[in-house]
């Protein structure tokens, strides 16, 4: 009996401790997978696809041939599932110019068509408003001035657009999509440099160009009114934030001696610029952009040339950078009103990255690198700092517009 | 009466419809010519055009002619402008031709080595060189002049307009255009000194106006930006004319596989350079732009002159001799004509191109082709399409005519001959049927 017992408890031990070894080897087996599993992202990308999935975030582009163009849509983990959507014939040579997509997937497009060979291909264009989605579209005029980016008002699902249709007049259109009503809100008869940038219930904001400077002005019920002289010299590149409030844009001020792009930001209800809280002149600005590029000099007539600046979130913006001074292959900054300082994204292979948008869940952003030495080619890209991914929107054809594009 | 009701309404119904698709061809018709008039296409690899755009260039095209020759040139800053000998760049005037046109006369249905409609665009520019100036519709009582028809149907003319236009647009400065070159004494032969003319070729206009080519406009995007590779990979929208006209000189267009010129890498004006970014600033684009007057772009490059450039059969240049077939025509409205008994045929017996218009002050006879080319025997003409002759057709509008029988005249010009006119009786008998009312029936 004992023997038996002692039996057991050997066999018992054994078989235990066998277990444990064999309980062992799996946990270590699994723990070995794991790791493996976690360096090559699976873990993360199923993970990503399943957010993904959940979200179902695109990538849409507009590719540009002779006789047209084409919308594309770039979809799945690493966007590289391409899927097209649309052609758009038009004029030989020419290409469309579109908006950014609604929530609701529509997509606004100027189109010179050549519909009527008796038509300027600049101001007689078709302006219309496509549904990614649905493929349905809406021919909202053909009125439009190609040269001018149509604005969408999501909200208010209002299209607005300038119309030069004849010699010396100016007009400034709107359009509703629900309602399918369409009205002047604003015409002179002299030629105007209008560029509408941004609206609310009833009012459209717009920005003025002539030989005196920038204005932006407030438009209402066929008047228009200045708000604020903005500069005595060209802006470019302006940015409206999601409150609707403030103006980003880049002035570039030039002397005899030099030619100086500065960064700045316009509160729209209060007429203040919004100090970009790095110490008091711009030169201070320029100084810690080139030293954080690695570039101590002292040369601040140097232009650092400025791209594209872009609102990331409430307090902080994204803009590219470039300058002989500063190192090639410079990625994006992303600059804090709130605490100064100068974050830097991934940074490219070659060239220098400016923002297109960051997605509206803050994960990715939709980048064009330009290569100066390559005849500024340019291609896209969708990167996320976090991840460390780059990739890239693999096309032919040039790519004239890109965006995200919101299934849900 | 309730079928006449209908009919009727769908008859109005018809008109108004037509009426409606007519107003957009309101634009047509303020061009010079109703219709649109016929003209030749030259060879495929723009030879022939080529060798004309150089012989414009040198001056010696058309010389003696007052209406065609190139007129002298300028040189010189606003305080030493002076008048040089009459001569543009070649490099210049070509790629001009392509940014306007691809080079061609015709329209793009038309095949190559024969005749057919000749390119209208929007804003009534005819041709190779998008000739707009003078190509209005004449005024109320007035005929087209001999130039206007030229222009049209004619390329060696068309391409000594364009010529004439591109040269005044640069001695327009410095009255009323700045000057490019204030260290190079604006020197004519410097290409990159054409940059302001080639800006005007195309309109000297600014920000908010329809045709702006400020390259500060914000309509363009930033800078620096790509130069135009002139090959569709390009929307032009997205670039300045004379940036288009430039990047072709960079970039040259190629036809079946063959550039049509050697590569030169024109300088533009650097926009990020304080120099050039401040002299094409908006706040001195003010009228007479004196403000602007900058620098030239480096490096620079000269003016190529070839070597000896003399007329040759395919520059169309040779002297034609004209007939006709006929003089009269008796037309009956009722009666199933042939279409040769309305047809005067114009025979080219000489060589090059002759140009023809025809008109008549008679509203009841209709013309379908107010103008043409008829080839001379060394013109290439060898597509199955292409006929040597030219013809005129006439049309006869029966509730137009005053009686059941009217006499009327056709005249027919013919610019590039110094001859007279010819007159062609018209001679028309009417019988009307009693068809459906309202409706008519031209013969």
């Amino acid at each position: 009996m004992l023997e038996k017992f002692l039996e057991y408890k050997i066999h018992y031990k054994i078989i235990n401790l066998f277990n444990k070894t064999f309980v062992l080897v799996t946990i270590f087996a699994i723990t070995v997978m794991y790791f493996f599993i976690a360096q090559y992202n699976i873990f993360s990308n199923i993970q990503q696809s399943l957010i993904t999935k959940n979200k179902d975030i695109r990538v849409v582009t507009i590719e540009h041939s002779i006789h047209k163009d084409t919308i594309y849509s770039y979809s799945g983990i690493k966007f590289a599932n391409q899927e097209k959507i649309h052609e758009i014939e038009h004029l030989p040579n020419w290409g469309v110019n579109a908006s950014r997509v609604g929530n609701d997937s529509n997509l606004i497009m100027i189109i010179p068509n050549n519909f009527n060979e008796f038509s300027n291909p600049r101001f007689n264009a078709e302006i219309i408003a496509y549904n990614l989605q649905s493929k349905e579209q809406i021919v909202i005029g053909k009125d439009a001035d190609l040269m001018i980016k149509p604005l969408f008002d999501e909200k208010n699902k209002t299209v607005y657009y300038r119309s030069t249709s004849h010699n010396q007049e100016t007009k400034l259109i709107k359009y509703n999509l629900n309602t399918r009503i369409k009205s002047t809100i604003f015409k002179t008869n002299s030629a105007m440099a209008l560029f509408p940038i941004m609206s609310n219930e009833n009012t459209l904001f717009a920005i003025k160009y002539n030989n005196q400077g920038s204005k932006l002005m407030e438009i209402s019920n066929m008047k228009m009114k200045e708000i604020i002289h903005i500069s005595d010299y060209f802006i470019r590149d302006w940015s409206i934030n999601t409150e609707k409030n403030q103006l980003l844009y880049i002035e570039q001020k030039s002397s005899n001696e030099s030619l100086r792009y500065l960064l700045k930001i316009l509160d729209v209800n209060s007429k203040e610029y919004v100090d970009l809280n790095f110490g008091k002149n711009d030169y201070s600005f320029q100084k810690e952009v080139l030293s954080i590029a690695g570039n101590t000099s002292d040369r601040y007539a140097e232009t650092v040339h400025y791209f594209k600046p872009t609102w990331v979130s409430k307090n902080k913006i994204a803009f590219g950078s470039n300058s002989e001074l500063l190192q090639k292959k410079q990625p994006i900054n992303i600059f804090n009103l709130k605490e100064p300082g100068l974050e830097k994204l991934t940074q490219p292979l070659n060239g220098f990255d400016t923002p297109i948008a960051f997605d509206r869940y803050r994960e990715n952003m939709l980048i064009k690198n330009i290569q100066p030495n390559m005849n500024y080619l340019e291609k896209i890209y969708i990167s996320n700092n976090e991840e460390k991914t780059r990739f890239p929107i693999e096309s032919d054809n040039l790519i004239i517009y890109a965006n995200w594009w919101y299934l849900n | 009466m309730k079928k006449f009701h209908v009919q009727t309404i769908f008859i109005v119904s018809i008109f108004l419809i037509i009426a409606i698709f007519n107003l957009g061809e309101k634009q047509a018709n303020a061009c010079a010519f109703l219709n649109t008039p016929h003209t030749y296409e030259a060879d495929k690899n723009r030879s022939a055009y080529l060798k004309l755009l150089e012989y414009a260039a040198s001056g010696k095209l058309f010389k003696g002619d007052s209406n065609f020759e190139l007129p002298t040139g300028e040189a010189g800053t606003r305080q030493n402008r002076r008048e040089v000998n009459a001569e543009l760049p070649q490099e210049i005037l070509k790629s001009i031709a392509w940014v306007e046109s691809e080079i061609l006369m015709a329209t793009t249905q038309v095949a190559y080595n024969s005749k057919g409609p000749a390119l209208i665009a929007f804003d009534c520019g005819y041709g190779i060189m998008q000739v707009t100036s003078g190509m209005q519709k004449p005024a109320i009582g007035k005929i087209l002049s001999k130039e206007q028809v030229l222009i049209a149907n004619h390329p060696s003319y068309n391409i000594a307009k364009g010529a004439e236009i591109l040269i005044e647009k640069w001695n327009q400065a410095p009255q009323s255009r700045p000057i490019v070159g204030t260290d190079t004494d604006s020197d004519p032969n410097i290409l990159e000194n054409w940059y302001y003319a080639t800006w005007s070729y195309n309109g000297f206009s600014g920000p908010g106006t329809n045709k702006s080519n400020h390259p500060l406009d914000p309509i363009f995007g930033s800078w620096p930006r790509p130069v135009y590779t002139c090959d569709g990979r390009y929307p032009k929208n997205q670039f300045p004319y004379q940036e288009l006209v430039w990047g072709c000189l960079n970039n040259p267009p190629k036809v079946s596989g063959k550039q049509l010129w050697q590569k030169i890498n024109i300088s533009l004006p650097n926009l990020s350079d304080p120099i050039f970014a401040n002299k094409l600033a908006l706040s001195n684009f003010n009228y007479p732009y004196a403000a602007m007057d900058m620098p030239t772009p480096k490096p620079i490059h000269y003016s190529t002159k070839p070597q000896s450039i003399n007329p040759s059969n395919d520059m169309m240049l040779g002297k034609p001799n004209a007939s006709l077939s006929k003089d009269k025509l008796r037309i009956q409205t009722n009666a199933k004509n042939n279409l040769a008994d309305r047809t005067i045929i114009i025979t080219n017996n000489g060589l090059g191109l002759l140009s023809w218009n025809a008109y008549t002050t008679y509203p009841w006879i209709v013309l379908e082709k107010p103008a043409g080319i008829a080839l001379g025997k060394d013109i290439e003409c060898n597509m199955t399409k292409c006929q040597r002759e030219s013809e005129v057709i006439i049309k006869i509008n029966p509730t137009l005519l005053p009686d059941t029988r009217a006499i009327g005249k056709i005249v027919i010009q013919f610019a590039n001959l110094n001859i007279a006119d010819r007159v062609i009786t018209v001679d028309a008998f009417a019988e009307f049927n009693s068809g459906v009312s309202g409706i008519s029936k031209i013969y």
